[in-house]
C-alpha cells in the first residue's frame, strides 16, 4: 500500500476509531483495525496483521498509562497473568506452523457466542459487572473480606470506591495462556478473551477487567511485533499513520470511559464479541 | 515490604509509558510527515541499527519512522523492567519474581523471534 496524504488520513481515522473503542472496551483494537485495513483500505492480510499488532501496543500503552495512574488497572494481577500469556505466545509461535488458523477461528467463534450472552447478562453474584451494582455498597462493606494479594480497589466517580477479590485464578491463567497463543496467530491483543475471563470467571468488575486487560496487552503483542518486524512485514508509513490515529483515539476513549457505566461497557463488549465471532466465521468459511 | 507511598510505583509506570509514547509519537509524526514530503512511499527494511541511526540523523523519513516504531515496541518491555525494579525496591519479592519471570519469558520470545 502506498502512503499518500489521502491514505495517511484514512489510516489516521481508522486508527482513531480503533483507539476509542480499544480504550473503552479494554481490547487492543486489532479486531476492529484488521477488517478496516483489509476490507476498506486494501492492505494485504499479513501486513494488516503486522500493522495491527504494533497498533495494539500503542492502544495498550496509552490506555494503561491513564488507568495505572487512576488505580483502575490491577498491575499485580496483570503481571501474574502475563506469565501465562507469554508462555502461550511462545507456544503459539512454536506451534503456528502445524496448526490450522482457520479451524482455530471457527472454534473460537463458537466459544465467543455464549461468552457474548454471558457478558450481556453480566455477573449476577456480587454484581461486579456494573460499578453501580458493585460499589453502591460502601467500601467498608468489602473490607470485611480482606482483599487477597491479587485483589484491588479503585475509585469510580459515578459510584465511589470499588473493592474486589480475585476468584478462580487458575481459570484466568488458562484463558490468558490461550489469549497469548492467539495473539501472534491472529494479530490481536487477546482482550476479547481476557476481559470476559477476568470479569465472568475471576469476579473482577468489568471496568477493572478492561483496564487490566489493556495493561497486559502491550506485553502480549510485543513478542509477535518484533517477529513481524524481523520478517519485514511492518510497513513503517502505514503503521505510523495507524499508530498516530490510535494514540489520539485512545486519549479520547480514556476521557469518554469516565462517563460510561460498567453495564454499558459490558453490553458494548457483548456486541463486539458477536461481531468478532461473525467476522471469524466469515473469514474461515471464505478461506481467507 | 517497605512502608512506602503505595502509589509511587503507579506513578513510575505511568511516567515510563508516557515517556515511551511521547518519544515514539514525536518520532512517528516527524517521520511520517517527512516521508510524505520526501515521497518515500516504499520504505526500506533496515537490518542494521547503526544504518538506521545514521539515516535518522539525516532526517530520512522512513528511518525516523522506523525508529519511532522501535521506541513504541520497547515501551512495554521497559514497563516490565520498571515494575521489576520497583517491587524489588519495595522488597515485594513475590511480585518481583513474577515480573522477572515475565521479563525472562519476553527475552526467550524475542530470541526465538530473532531466529
Amino acid at each position: 500500500m502506498e502512503v499518500t496524504p489521502v491514505n495517511a488520513l484514512l489510516l489516521l481515522a481508522a486508527g482513531g476509531v480503533t483507539g476509542v473503542l480499544g480504550a473503552i472496551l479494554g481490547t487492543g483494537g486489532g479486531v476492529f483495525l484488521i477488517p478496516l485495513l483489509v476490507m476498506v483500505l486494501g492492505v494485504p492480510m499479513h501486513e494488516a496483521v503486522a500493522t495491527s499488532i504494533v497498533s495494539v501496543i500503542a492502544t495498550s500503552s496509552a490506555v494503561a498509562s491513564t488507568n495505572v495512574e487512576r488505580g483502575i488497572a490491577n498491575m499485580r494481577l496483570g503481571m501474574t497473568l502475563e506469565i501465562a500469556t507469554a508462555l502461550g505466545a511462545i507456544a503459539g509461535g512454536l506451534t503456528a506452523a502445524v496448526l490450522a488458523p482457520r479451524s482455530l477461528e471457527v472454534l473460537f467463534a463458537l466459544v465467543l457466542v455464549p461468552t457474548a450472552l454471558l457478558m450481556w447478562r453480566g455477573r449476577t453474584e456480587k454484581s461486579a459487572d456494573s460499578a453501580a451494582d458493585d460499589a453502591t455498597k460502601p467500601a467498608t462493606s468489602s473490607s470485611s473480606n480482606s482483599p487477597s494479594p491479587l485483589g484491588g480497589s479503585y475509585f469510580d466517580p459515578a459510584v465511589g470506591r470499588v473493592s474486589y477479590n480475585v476468584e478462580r485464578l487458575p481459570a484466568g491463567l488458562a484463558v490468558a495462556f490461550v489469549a497469548g497463543n492467539l495473539s501472534g496467530l491472529l494479530g490481536i491483543g487477546g482482550g476479547v478473551f481476557k476481559v470476559p475471563a477476568l470479569h465472568l470467571l475471576c469476579g473482577v468488575p468489568v471496568k477493572a477487567a478492561a483496564a487490566t486487560s489493556n495493561f497486559m496487552i502491550g506485553v502480549t503483542a510485543v513478542a509477535s511485533a518484533f517477529l513481524y518486524y524481523g520478517n519485514g512485514m511492518v510497513m513503517p508509513g502505514v503503521t505510523a499513520a495507524a499508530v498516530l490515529g490510535v494514540l489520539a483515539g485512545s486519549a479520547l476513549g480514556s476521557v469518554l470511559n469516565r462517563s460510561i457505566g460498567g453495564r454499558a461497557v459490558s453490553r458494548l463488549f457483548a456486541v463486539l464479541l458477536l461481531l468478532v465471532a461473525a467476522q471469524m466465521l466469515a473469514r474461515a468459511l471464505q478461506g481467507k | 515490604m517497605r512502608n512506602t507511598d503505595p502509589h509511587r510505583l503507579d506513578h513510575w509506570v505511568h511516567r515510563t509509558l508516557l515517556v515511551g509514547l511521547t518519544v515514539s509519537g514525536v518520532l512517528l509524526a516527524v517521520g511520517l510527515t517527512t516521508m510524505l514530503a520526501q515521497g518515500h512511499e516504499h520504505a526500506p527494511q533496515y537490518e542494521s541499527f547503526p544504518t538506521l541511526l545514521r539515516d535518522a540523523a539525516r532526517l530520512r523519513g522512513s528511518a525516523v519512522t522506523t525508529l519511532g516504531l522501535l521506541a513504541l515496541m520497547m515501551t512495554p518491555i521497559l514497563r516490565v523492567v520498571v515494575l521489576l525494579a520497583g517491587w524489588a525496591v519495595e522488597r515485594d519479592w513475590r511480585f518481583a519474581g513474577v515480573a522477572l519471570a515475565v521479563f525472562v519469558l519476553l527475552c526467550v520470545s524475542l530470541t526465538l523471534g530473532a531466529h
